[in-house]
């Protein structure tokens, strides 16, 4: 290796690999769960309808014309 | 045998026969291509709408897909992740979207950059793009490396606060990037509308002249950098990126079956060095330095918990 960085390994987390086992598993869950709660929260406060109210119809903006 | 060579794959088999790393990658390159169009094909699927000139009406609207899809593509069945940000953000009473973020953990803990790598359908355009048989660019790597906080201002100046706080006297904001910046709303929603409806084609102005510069200019630039609205401008990609470390599916990297032949650093589409950055904000997980790797060190895969299991499994 030229290079005095090392390589990137399984378990490097200085590379952007995270360690694995219970940690990163509970990690995972907990933002998958954390993020069915806040969609579920979403629908129900009305956001779905916002979204839905803009994308039938042509958004001006969108295509420079707004 | 033609376009085969013999190399080590492994300790479990000293002298299996696999495909030469050239072949592998256009194997892989046709594979990841099919993917992408199946993809832009069945998210933007509502054919009259290209025909009639209007948008899909239907119920599917209200759920965002997981890439940058304009949802004034006369095709699009789904919303644009980003615009239903800014329109939600940018909305009479509200300060936060619980909905759209929510959708965006979601995407980006399942599948992160990998949206990136297979499914956009404005990453698959510049794909294309860098096929044309023109002289290509290699960005200075200071250069290259400033510019990737790009994406980031984008999206926390254009996406998020801008939309917040620059609220008119009706208490609504105008999706800021989506106006002024991004390529994928000209390309996907203004080009085909235009062509279909006159009507929209006489209220063109000084906005929509402005974005198809963005555009022209993103068009050539995909000529010469292999994705540079990935690498410096979407801000779907910058928030996507902060879950590399957390998303489903990982690249790894065996450090100790890698022989430092650089092969996966020559085919990166994003410009970066496997060796170090594998699974880091900026890969796409598109999976060009596992198809070219000569030693089958990089290998991918999805996981839950123990990256352990991925690492003892067979390169794919």
């Amino acid at each position: 290796m030229s290079k005095d960085v090392p390589k990137t390994s399984t378990n490097d987390a200085a590379t952007g690999a995270a360690p694995g086992g219970f940690g990163l598993l509970a990690v995972r869950v907990a933002l998958i769960a954390g993020a069915l709660a806040a969609i579920a929260y979403g629908i129900a406060d009305g956001e779905a309808l916002a979204v839905f109210n803009k994308g039938v119809r042509v958004c001006l903006e969108c295509i420079g014309l707004g | 045998m033609p376009g085969v060579h013999r190399t080590r794959v492994g300790a479990a088999s000293p002298k299996q026969e696999v495909p030469a790393p050239d072949e592998r990658v256009r194997h892989h390159e046709r594979k990841r291509t099919l993917i992408q169009l199946a993809t832009a094909a069945l998210t933007n699927g509502y054919v009259i709408g290209f025909a009639e000139g209007k948008v899909f009406g239907g119920a599917t609207k209200a759920a965002c897909v997981p890439w940058l899809n304009c949802y004034s593509c006369p095709g699009a069945l789904g919303s644009c992740p980003v615009g239903a940000l800014q329109t939600v953000l940018g909305g009479r009473g509200r300060s936060f979207s619980f909905y759209v973020l929510g959708l965006l953990v979601l995407f980006g803990v399942v599948l992160g950059r990998l949206v990136c790598g297979f499914c956009c359908p404005f990453g698959f355009v510049q794909d294309l793009l860098h096929r044309i048989p023109v002289p290509k660019l290699r960005v200075p790597h200071r250069l290259d490396r400033a510019l990737r906080w790009l994406k980031y201002v984008v999206a926390v100046v254009l996406v998020v606060a801008l939309p917040l706080v620059a609220k008119g006297d009706m208490g609504q904001a105008p999706p800021f990037f989506c106006a002024y910046l991004c390529p994928a709303g000209t390309l996907e929603g203004a080009l085909p509308l235009m062509v279909a409806s006159p009507q929209l084609r006489a209220l063109v102005g000084f906005v929509f002249s402005w974005k198809m510069v963005v555009l022209v200019c993103v068009v050539v630039a995909s000529m010469l950098v292999r994705r540079p609205f990935c690498r410096y401008l979407c801000p779907l990609g910058a928030f996507y990126g902060l879950f590399h470390r957390v998303s489903l599916y990982q690249m790894r990297l065996d450090a100790t079956a890698c022989v430092g032949c650089h092969r996966c650093e020559k085919v990166c589409p994003m410009g970066l060095d496997p060796e170090r950055e594998l699974n880091g904000p900026e890969c796409i997980r598109c999976g060009a330095c596992k198809a070219t790797c000569s030693t089958t060190a990089i290998s991918s895969g999805w996981e839950l918990r123990a990256r352990e299991a991925l690492a003892s499994a067979p390169a794919q």
